[in-house]
């Protein structure tokens, strides 16, 4: 794989190369608004000029690649690789539509447990989905714990006049806090109902990881992370 | 004065202490796991420090940096692993002592050896930044333009190894920042304008997504061929003695200056980056302790001196790469390209209109590296023991977390207008996969990174050198600022290939012929 490799990136950059001249010459040059006496040079000559390096420099690799090669023998998980590519155009697709709690929390779980499948841990493929439904409603369930928190926090500013409840800090703390108590409890028993400490710790993983990023962006940041599934 | 106070101030808040910390274990963490680099880190940092006032921004990545390139040494002293080639020097010592239980000592004296080496280098930067700013002042456009090109060069030539493929890397890192729109007539430059236009492409390839992707995304996946070699086991570390001997201190003190002089001297040059610093301050260790009247240990045979050199060489690269890139905008390498990219993209322009306008930012960067160090220090310390455990987290749970964050933190930096958010994590992912081929056939990243930042600033006043020349494109040849660069870019091309070729041994040359 390294001696293509060796010679199809040269030869990729070399097209490229080649679509990007023809891209640039085609769009013409334009030149500085107010240039009267038309001394600028003109916006392609820069991009034309790279991409002549690029091309010749690409077509030289692509002559002596066999003299690259190293004997490089860098293991490569091809199937592993591929996988998280798909499951990461997945993500990017279903992100907005689907939420930022679900998303992520599933897609997690998708690819810590790919993983755990590519180093031949003991994982059924139904015990794995089991645990994905599971790893879902326990994500839920504590997103509209944290949720009902963070209105509970509004409340308490609103009505008794403790504003300091409405800061995202403060909010963002209290979250912080609950989460990390919620997750060491329910931890303990899940280690009491299932003996994999894998499946265990991919599921507090997920479901840890996607609610410290909530918390961190949301809450500390005030992005607007997409909401999706959960309106709440 | 006051600007020093106002400096200090920037820094003296909760959220930027808070953010210091953070930033420390998290440098400390990615340093310390192999496979994780500082760049990696400062990329994943790079939408947190997005939404930070600029201070306290670059006070995190700066943690992140300095705590990261620290970190590297706990795998190298523990495991005979460094966390990242900057720490192999350190291995060879660091591990000596490991093995014979004295790992708490090269713990810690790798620490205090870092310490030490990073605020030298931060007095360095804080006496000869203001000079080298000042220079910069007989800047036209011809020798922005020159500057540009030259660090382009000097990152292709001698970061990368292979000049050629450095060349490339840097040539599409250009191609990719023109995409877009023209700066000056605001024509776009796009594939079918007619379409694009109106699309997020229309401000081209942005820059922390591509980072994120380039070496985010591109490491995670890099990664995922150690998935299947197992968790590691690490040793016992006692705590009976930390550091040295206020006698040995005393007795390494030329080798302490020495290391540290070196580091922040290569640190200052763009292009050269760590590992020489690292090489070059470990050989005169080497030299200085087998000298007859020296009263050191020998290095290399285990002690604490072989593990000092390299660490406080190793530190000192921080504080002195800082210098070309708050002075000239060139960065020494990849790490702190990002951190020129994230004071870019808040807007703040390196150079002498930095230290003229806005001093108070540059002393708090100045501060916030020695906080930085102080913070790395103490965190280290304190998680002597818990750190190395770190090293049992397996690379199947790691690299989800990385990808996640990589996309989230992309998506995070346009939030609020969706669809360019979705954009930027395309452009991440495309990026990353790019990264990911790159890395497994050898070609440099960092002339890439560098092309995307500097590829506006190269064409900008390329163009208005020459409009002020009247269109005379020999204006270039007429400032002896920018002779002197092309000389020394020349010299950066001419070297390396003439080491390469007197380097070529006998039996190399009869190996070829015999092919």
């Amino acid at each position: 794989m390294m001696f293509r490799l060796h010679f199809l990136l040269p030869f990729c950059f070399f097209l490229f190369s080649i679509s990007y001249l023809a891209f640039i010459l085609s769009l013409g040059s334009t030149t500085m608004i107010g240039d009267n006496y038309n001394y600028d040079p003109g916006g392609s000559i820069v991009p034309v000029t790279a991409t002549i390096i690029l091309g010749l420099t690409a077509l030289w690799l692509m002559i002596t690649h066999r003299s690259q090669e190293n004997g490089d023998k860098t293991e490569t998980s091809v199937g592993l690789i591929l996988c998280n590519i798909t499951i990461s155009i997945i993500f990017i697709s279903i992100f907005r539509p689907v939420g930022f709690i679900l998303s992520t929390g599933i897609v997690l779980y998708i690819l810590i447990l790919l993983n755990l499948w590519a180093e031949k841990r003991e994982i059924t493929k139904k015990s794995g989905v089991a645990w994905l439904s599971f790893t879902v409603v326990y994500l839920v369930v504590m997103y509209s714990v944290l949720r009902g928190l963070i209105k509970m926090s509004f409340w308490l500013a609103r009505h008794y006049g403790w504003t300091i409840f409405r800061e995202p800090a403060m909010q963002a703390g209290l979250v912080a806090l609950t989460l990390a108590l919620l997750v060491y409890l329910i931890g303990r028993m899940l280690k009491r109902v299932h003996r994999s400490s894998y499946i265990v710790a991919m599921i507090q993983t997920s479901v840890a990881t996607t609610l410290s990023i909530y918390v961190v962006f949301r809450l500390m940041f005030l992005v607007q992370l997409p909401t999706g599934l959960l309106k709440w | 004065m006051n600007e020093i106070i106002a400096g200090l101030d920037l820094l003296l808040n909760f959220q930027t202490l808070f953010w210091i910390c953070v930033g420390s274990i998290l440098g400390i963490v990615l340093g310390a796991l192999p496979g994780l680099t500082a760049t990696m880190g400062l990329a994943l940092m790079l939408p947190v420090s997005f939404y930070l006032p600029t201070s306290t921004g670059m006070a995190l990545l700066l943690a992140v940096y300095t705590g990261a390139v620290s970190g590297a040494s706990i795998p190298a002293i523990l495991l005979g692993i460094p966390g990242n080639p900057n720490a192999l020097a350190t291995t060879e010592d660091g591990y000596k002592m490991s093995r014979r239980g004295l790992a708490g000592l090269a713990l810690g004296g790798a620490t205090l050896a870092s310490l030490i080496g990073g605020l030298f280098s931060v007095a360095v930067l804080c006496f000869f930044a203001p000079f080298l700013a000042k220079a910069t002042l007989a800047f036209g456009s011809s020798e922005k333009f020159a500057l540009a090109l030259l660090g382009l060069a000097v990152i292709a030539s001698i970061a990368s190894g292979n000049m050629v493929k450095g060349i490339l890397m840097g040539a599409f890192g250009i191609s990719l920042s023109m995409i877009g729109t023209d700066p000056f007539s605001n024509a776009p430059r796009m594939p079918f304008p007619e379409i694009f236009a109106t699309t997020p492409l229309q401000s081209g390839i942005k820059l922390i997504p591509a980072l994120i992707g380039l070496f985010g995304i591109s490491q995670a996946l890099f990664d995922l061929e150690r998935i299947k070699r197992g968790t590691l086991l690490i040793p016992q570390v006692t705590l009976d003695k930390l550091f040295p001997s206020w006698t040995k201190l005393k007795q390494m003190w030329r080798l302490i200056l020495e290391s540290a002089s070196i580091g922040t001297l290569i640190g200052a040059i763009p292009g050269t980056g760590a590992s020489i610093a690292v090489f070059l301050s470990y050989e005169r260790a080497k030299k200085i302790s087998h000298a007859p009247s020296s009263k050191l240990d020998p290095v290399g045979s285990g002690c604490i001196e072989g593990v000092f050199a390299p660490e406080v060489a190793n530190n000192a690269v921080t504080g002195g790469a800082l210098i070309p890139v708050l002075t000239l905008a060139i960065p020494g390498d990849a790490s702190t390209a990002v951190l020129l990219g994230a004071l870019m993209i808040k807007g703040v322009v390196p150079g002498y209109e930095l230290f003229q306008s806005d001093m108070p930012l540059v002393y708090s960067i100045f501060f916030g590296i020695g906080f930085s160090l102080i913070a790395m220090f103490v965190f280290q310390l304190i998680g002597i023991r818990i750190f190395p455990h770190i090293l049992r987290v397996p690379v199947s749970f790691l690299v989800p977390i990385i990808l996640i964050l990589s996309f989230v933190g992309t998506f995070a930096i346009d939030g609020q207008a969706v669809v360019t958010a979705t954009y930027n994590m395309a452009v991440a992912l495309v990026l990353g996969i790019l990264g990911y081929f790159l890395k497994k056939a050898d070609y440099p990243i960092s002339p890439l990174v560098l092309g995307l930042i500097l590829g506006s600033m190269l064409e900008e006043n390329f163009r208005l050198a020459i409009k002020i020349g009247q269109g005379n494109p020999f204006i270039f040849f007429q400032s002896p600022i920018v002779l002197i660069m092309l000389f020394i870019m020349l010299i950066t091309f001419i070297v390396p290939a003439m080491r390469k070729r007197f380097n070529r041994t006998p039996a190399t040359k009869d190996k070829k012929r015999s092919q």
